[in-house]
């Protein structure tokens, strides 16, 4: 009997101490995407008073106006060859994964006029995140970059710089504004739409979207210099190593 | 006899769990589709594994 229970006292010690150790050493991986792109080219034709009434409207414009970075690896690959694409059962190098960012970094503004355009409304009418991407992607939250480390912020920074943005200050290339840009839609403690900023360096993670002609929120969102994108998040508890 | 047995069970599933878990995150290629390693994947995310504190 008394060897009975000296057994359980371990057992229970173990499964209390493996316990006690995952949550000192918790982990998780978050996801940060590529930027939604916006068609602009079609986008102008569905701000201010064209802006749709009905949200099956709205669902429309962003099922069919914003294309995920996956597929414009696939339809910008013919006139960019530089451009690998994954065949089941094989993993790029890094080397072809920051070629592939580039080219259709490239491709989006040469081929397709990327504008950092949107309209602010349709943000915040629709899931974009979860149309594009799947139910588990959402926009990010005040409370998302609050939980991240200046480590974390200077990770995201260098993995796009060592993809090819090495002008996420400002560049002589046009192209590399849009993907390679630390400015997304956030929503805020509030509820409201904003801006946040990824950037290591900067002062003020969350701010009133760049809006300083007065225009309403159905109203197309030129920036006012800066380029804002939809970039969505997914945070994923990871097993303890 | 039976508790010896019933011990050794309990320790073969927990290492069994332990096992299958390390091997999803092995078994993921860092710039795979889905993968969760840090680093840029195929489909343009950036990945950070971090811990959570």
């Amino acid at each position: 009997m008394k060897r009975l229970l000296a057994v359980g006292v371990v057992v229970v010690a173990a499964l209390i101490g493996q316990r006690a150790w995952a949550a000192l050493t918790a982990r998780e991986a978050v996801e940060i995407s590529a930027p939604l792109f916006p068609d602009t080219v079609r986008l102008q034709y569905q701000y201010g008073p064209n802006y749709p009434t009905d949200q099956a409207a709205r669902e429309k414009i962003v099922d069919e106006e914003f294309y995920v970075f996956e597929q414009l690896l696939v339809s910008c690959q013919p006139n960019y060859p530089a451009i690998t694409l994954q065949q089941p059962g094989t993993a790029l190098t890094p080397a072809q994964l920051a070629t592939n960012f580039q080219e259709v970094a490239k491709c989006s503004y040469k081929q397709y006029g990327a504008k950092p355009y949107n309209i602010p409304q349709l943000v915040d009418d629709v899931d974009f995140c979860g149309r594009k991407l799947g139910a588990d992607w959402r926009l990010s939250t005040e409370a998302d970059l609050a939980s991240l480390d200046p480590a974390d912020f200077q990770f995201l920074a260098d993995t796009l710089t060592a993809a090819g943005g090495e002008s996420l200050n400002g560049s002589a290339f046009n192209w590399s504004s849009f993907y390679f840009s630390l400015r997304i839609y956030l929503r805020a403690a509030d509820g409201t739409l904003k801006m946040g900023d990824l950037s290591p360096a900067a002062t003020a993670r969350v701010s009133p979207l760049p809006r300083t002609d007065g225009g309403a929120p159905q109203d197309l969102l030129t920036g006012n210099g800066e380029t804002v994108v939809v970039r969505c998040i997914r945070r994923t508890p990871l097993p303890t190593p | 006899m039976h508790k010896y047995l019933a011990l050794l069970g309990l320790l073969l599933l927990a290492a069994c769990g332990s096992r299958n878990a390390q091997e999803t995150l092995a078994g993921a290629d860092a710039g795979a589709p889905g993968a969760l390693t840090s680093g840029l994947r195929y489909d343009g995310a950036v990945v950070i594994v971090r811990e959570v504190k």
